[in-house]
């Protein structure tokens, strides 16, 4: 979860002006020795906690069940990110959690609010499509899959067309053959 | 026994990214939430989506700590 920290600032600063922010925690990504899948409930609940406790999370997490309903639900993705209006309609979904978007689509919901307030007449409501770049740095995925464990690492490497950086490790390897 | 075997087909073996859903047009913008029953960490009690939605506008975020 690369974008803990700066979701962490948009909490503290839409929280208050009527946003509920939560994280749903779901399969690991990337499990290992350290942190491998949730075969249990009690498991789940004690890497959660663990993990609120190292990053710090301040969000508060909710837990979806072992068989990933809701994760599943709402498209099986490791990062995904969506918005719901009071309605309970989808307002904003993402692909990965991008805190420079989730900013605009709040500030836009704070907008809506304030047209609504004044009594704006016409409001035309449209959906727009779009691509997005998340810059990220290879030390923080590196120490991630540490942390989680050898495996985590190794099937990283086997899956390695999909990230273009080369941690220590890759570096490494290829320095040996 | 089927239970099982759902959770061992939902924490797939190694990161696979083959079984992802279509996510643009799985639950594009515009339709309903999903009302789902999580489990609130820290009260260890059951809520649902809508609870929070009824009230206030959400942002949830999913993912895990690897």
């Amino acid at each position: 979860m690369g974008e803990v920290p700066p979701l962490t600032k948009l909490y503290e600063r839409y929280q208050p002006c009527g946003f509920e922010f939560f994280i749903v925690y779901i399969r690991e990504a990337h499990p290992g020795e350290n942190f491998p899948h949730h075969v249990s409930f009690e498991q789940k609940i004690a890497q959660a906690r663990k993990l609120q406790e190292l990053e710090r999370v301040e969000i508060p997490i909710l837990l979806d069940d072992l068989e990933g309903t809701a994760h599943r639900a709402y498209g099986l993705l490791p990062n995904m990110v969506y918005l719901i209006d009071r309605d309970g309609l989808v307002v904003y979904k993402s692909d990965w959690t991008d805190a420079h978007e989730i900013d605009g689509m709040c500030e836009s919901l704070v907008r809506l609010d304030d047209m609504n307030a004044r009594g704006v007449p016409i409001i035309r409501k449209g959906i727009s499509e779009r691509l997005h770049w998340i810059p990220m740095d290879p030390r923080d995925r590196e120490r991630i899959y540490r942390r989680s464990g050898e495996k985590a690492i190794r099937d990283y490497l086997n899956a390695k067309g999909h990230l273009r950086y080369a941690t220590d490790v890759e570096k490494l390897n290829r320095r040996q053959t | 026994m089927a239970e099982q075997t759902e959770i061992q087909k939902y924490n797939y073996r190694d990161f696979i990214s083959s079984d992802f859903l279509p996510f643009r047009t799985h639950l594009p913008v515009g339709s309903s939430a999903p009302d789902c029953q999580l489990i609130l960490l820290g009260k260890n009690q059951s809520v649902r989506l809508s609870d929070y939605w009824k009230k206030n506008d959400l942002v949830v975020e999913f993912g895990s700590f690897t």
